[in-house]
């Protein structure tokens, strides 16, 4: 294999900061290379990939070296790491440029000098390779965010890299963007021979394509090899074991068949049929929820940004006190438009919303706050002062709550935000300000808590401790409305589920029901035990009845 | 008159460059006269061009703003010009008299007209020559001004949508720019915008990062050329060209312009009948071409 990028010794601490984010950090990636970076929130997997470009090499204590073709990357020139090296963040609206598509895949050539004839045949061929050509004129506004991150990885592609970076790129997209981002991901891999280094949490949907994870825990590299040994040493680990994506959850409760541990849910169809598994589900068949009261109801909503198109269309929904619903949906279907209006801060133009019998933008906003709680997909357009501490302690007196310090100090330990107190809430990492903003809708004690992507730029592991922490207020009264891109999220923690669809919302069903009977937006359990446990829609919810023998060993 | 869409009309195909030939042309004409018939002749030919392109509902809605500016202008000329007759109607008010002239009504007429005019191609030349096309005439000139322009006017557009969110989210920190005293309000005011900039000035340094990871700045920049030039372009030029020529000429020998306030007695003078004719086909040359551009269809 031939050498691209060789991290030597390598240790970083960001300025103020005593203990290192990277600690003796020694890599090497080839040529050709798909690798996973996986580590839990603060492990320094953004931080190393930073250090593979030049431009985004963070400032603070280095020690080591990171060289690229045997140089030093620091002695590449701007012109050379453009072309030899691309980057993909994770917000997709941070990156464009340009006001259309055309214009900004021909924004990175026109930086390295291309002429205007070798843009326009660079445009045309990738366009049409990546089938984009039908988006070219459009305004990057008006795009998706699924659309919006392949046209960030085009404007990258399109400089020919050798080596492209990309950090969590599909953490804000939906399932099935995000399914359609890493086809396109291993086509380029595949077909180009492009080396790909990516971190990730979701590993279910990356981790089939790659043939290298890196696990970083403690600031140091854990494990370096084939994913599917990766995942039997996750396994083993407290925090990380909630990484191993579903389908390998399913068949690491097995005994056998360890190294060829399957990822996807198509090499697990195999894997089931060649080994002759047979699983039984293991799950109340009636699990009943026993809610009558309503505590939200909303008649006949209508809604348009543009008075042309109806974002809300003529939308009912009846939310029973104690509930906990979740909205599944594509990006764009509406969803968080929805939320907004039921939590009274956005008005729609037809139809009611009420709360308590009141219209719910018309409640008083103190009154409205100390009820109804409200988290957005941008928490940091909800921060507002410069320390952790202080925003928390601002909310407190701004719902006029009877022990504010103390029920702040509570907050700041049950949401673990204590080491980051005298923090800007600006700095934190997205996982870290996703929290601060749950600290901040959870202040007031909500009878009604609405939730945008709760689960946006958080870790597995993190997000499990986030789901046990709302179970358990949701157990304590409070009722929980969450829009989510999340299935398994959706489907470990809700009582019911529904689908924005064309303005509406479809039937809402428990979310049993809900996940066995839909065929796209689903768990991965239940595509790959569709036949034999049709009602299963978690690890949990299977056991091994009959395990046959593998072809192999026979 | 129904809405084409606009991308898939000539006037919008237009080469960028001749287009911007085009307006400039259309703005110094626009200029050139101030007679009653002349800016009413441009109203009238900028309102059919903009149903056109922009669509009735634009139109509508312009209208009803401009109306309110044009009724301004004309009360205000009508209240500060008291000079010259013929006097149309009179109010003693104490030791002063009022007086609504008809020189003082005209001239007000006139430029409420070419102020609505000015607003009203300006619309017009935004839907046709959007920023990117704008930036894109100007490129070869100054082409560092060029790309700050599309920079600036994406941000700023990033920054007002921002600015509805925020002040939308912050309701749930009981920060509501709707509700409390003046002081209250231009206080949360200024905290929002504090906000603001500190999460614009945030993801304004990550999108930098990402332009200098893009090879911004590593090399000379070269320039796109997006749009070709075609033979319609010479030709859509040549005729706005020759019109423009004889608009000049007219306002060389003083036609459709008067000197002094005293003379604008009348809607329609001497010689006005050679620039409506000369301006109206100007402002309406690209509904022609449009229609010339449809019978060449195959």
């Amino acid at each position: 294999m031939h050498e691209l990028i060789k991290v030597d010794h390598l240790t970083f601490a960001y300025p103020d900061q005593t203990t290192p984010v990277i600690d003796g950090v020694d890599l090497v990636i080839n040529r050709g290379d798909f690798v996973v970076i996986a580590g839990a929130t603060g492990s320094g997997k953004t931080t190393l990939v930073n250090h593979f470009k030049k431009e985004l090499a963070p400032n603070g204590q280095r020690q080591g070296k990171v060289l690229i073709h045997q140089q030093p990357i620091s002695d590449l020139s701007k012109l050379e790491s453009a072309k030899t090296v691309g980057y993909v963040g994770q917000n997709p609206a941070t990156q464009p440029i340009m006001p259309t598509v055309i214009d900004e895949l021909a924004f990175s050539l026109e930086n390295v000098g291309e002429p205007s004839a070798e843009i326009e045949r660079r445009i045309a061929e990738l366009a049409n390779y990546l089938g984009l050509d039908q988006l070219l004129h459009q305004p990057i506004e008006a795009l998706s965010g699924g659309q919006l991150q392949l046209v960030n990885l085009a404007s990258v592609l399109i400089l020919r890299p050798e080596v492209i970076l990309l950090d969590e790129p599909t953490a804000q997209l939906d399932p099935l963007s995000t399914q359609h981002f890493f086809e396109v991901l291993a086509r380029i891999h595949d077909e180009l021979g492009i080396t790909i280094v990516l971190t990730e949490h979701n590993l279910g949907s990356v981790l089939a394509l790659a043939n290298r994870l890196i696990l970083l825990q403690n600031h140091q590299i854990a494990y370096d090899g084939q994913p599917r040994f990766g995942l039997t040493k996750m396994v083993d680990d407290s925090k990380l074991k909630y990484f191993v994506p579903q389908v390998s959850q399913i068949f690491l409760g097995t005994d056998s068949h360890l190294d060829n541990l399957p990822i996807s849910v198509a090499e697990g169809q195999a894997a089931i049929r060649d080994w002759k598994l047979r699983f039984n589900g293991d799950f109340e068949q009636n699990e009943q929820t026993d809610l009558t009261a309503s505590i939200l109801t909303a008649t006949d909503l209508t809604f348009s940004f543009d008075h042309q198109q109806n974002v809300i269309d003529h939308l009912d929904l009846d939310l029973k006190a104690g509930d906990w619903l979740s909205i599944v949906g594509k990006n764009g279907s509406g969803k968080s438009t929805l939320l907004s209006i039921l939590a009274g801060l956005r008005v729609p133009q037809h139809g009611k919303a009420k709360y308590d019998g009141q219209v719910v933008w018309k409640m008083a906003t103190l009154k409205r706050n100390q009820r109804i709680s409200f988290l957005s997909q941008t928490p940091t357009l909800q921060f507002g002062a410069s320390t952790v501490g202080e925003e928390l302690t601002r909310q407190a007196q701004a719902l006029q709550l009877d022990f504010p310090d103390k029920q702040v100090k509570m907050m700041i330990d049950r949401l673990n935000l204590t080491s980051v107190i005298n923090q800007s809430p600006f700095d934190l990492s997205g996982g870290q300000q996703q929290l601060l903003g749950v600290a901040l809708a959870l202040l007031a004690e909500p009878d009604l808590l609405i939730l945008d992507e709760p689960t946006k730029g958080l870790d597995p592991y993190t997000k499990h401790f986030l789901g046990r922490l709302l179970h358990e207020i949701n157990a304590n009264g409070t009722t929980i409305l969450v829009a989510s891109h999340d299935m398994a999220f959706c489907a470990t923690n809700s009582k019911h589920c529904a689908f924005m669809f064309d303005g509406h919302l479809n039937t809402v069903l428990p979310t049993r029901a809900f996940f066995a009977d839909n065929f796209f937006f689903t768990t991965p359990v239940n595509r790959l035990l569709r036949n034999q446990v049709p009602q299963a829609i978690l690890p949990r919810d299977v056991k091994l009845v009959s395990e046959g023998t593998s072809p192999d060993v026979q | 008159m129904n809405k084409f869409p606009i991308r898939m009309t000539f006037f919008y195909q237009l080469h960028p460059a001749a287009a911007a030939v085009y307006f400039l042309e259309v703005i110094i004409a626009l200029l050139l006269f101030n007679h009653v018939a002349v800016a009413i002749a441009g109203l009238v030919g900028l309102t059919m061009t903009s149903l056109m392109y922009l669509g009735k509902s634009t139109v509508w809605r312009q209208f009803k703003m401009n109306l309110i500016l044009f009724i301004t202008i004309v009360l205000f000329n009508c209240l500060l010009n008291q000079r010259f007759g013929p006097i149309l109607w009179q109010l003693p008010l104490g030791s002063l008299t009022f007086k609504l002239t008809l020189p003082a009504l005209t001239y007000g007429i006139v430029m409420g007209l070419m102020l609505v005019e000015m607003l009203m191609i300006f619309n017009l030349l935004n839907a046709i020559l959007p920023a990117n096309k704008l930036v894109y005439v100007f490129s070869p000139v100054a082409p560092k001004l060029g790309l700050l322009v599309v920079i600036s006017t994406n941000l700023v557009k990033a920054f007002v949508r921002n600015f509805h969110q925020l002040s939308m989210l912050q309701k749930t920190r009981n920060v509501d720019l709707a509700v409390g005293s003046v002081s209250v309000r231009v206080k949360n005011g200024g905290r929002l915008l504090q906000i603001l900039l500190e999460d614009s000035l945030a993801s304004g340094m990550e999108t930098a990062r990402l332009m200098d990871a893009r090879g911004f700045g590593a090399a000379k920049r070269t320039h796109y050329h997006t749009y070709r030039w075609q033979g319609t372009d010479w030709l859509y030029l040549l005729w706005a060209g020759a019109i423009f020529t004889g608009i000049v000429a007219a306002r060389v020998n003083q036609i459709g312009w008067s000197g002094s306030v005293r003379q604008f007695t009348a809607f329609w003078q001497g010689g006005d009948i050679l620039v409506v004719g000369l301006l109206s086909l100007l402002l309406i040359l690209p509904l022609l071409a449009e229609g010339v551009y449809r019978l060449c269809t195959n």
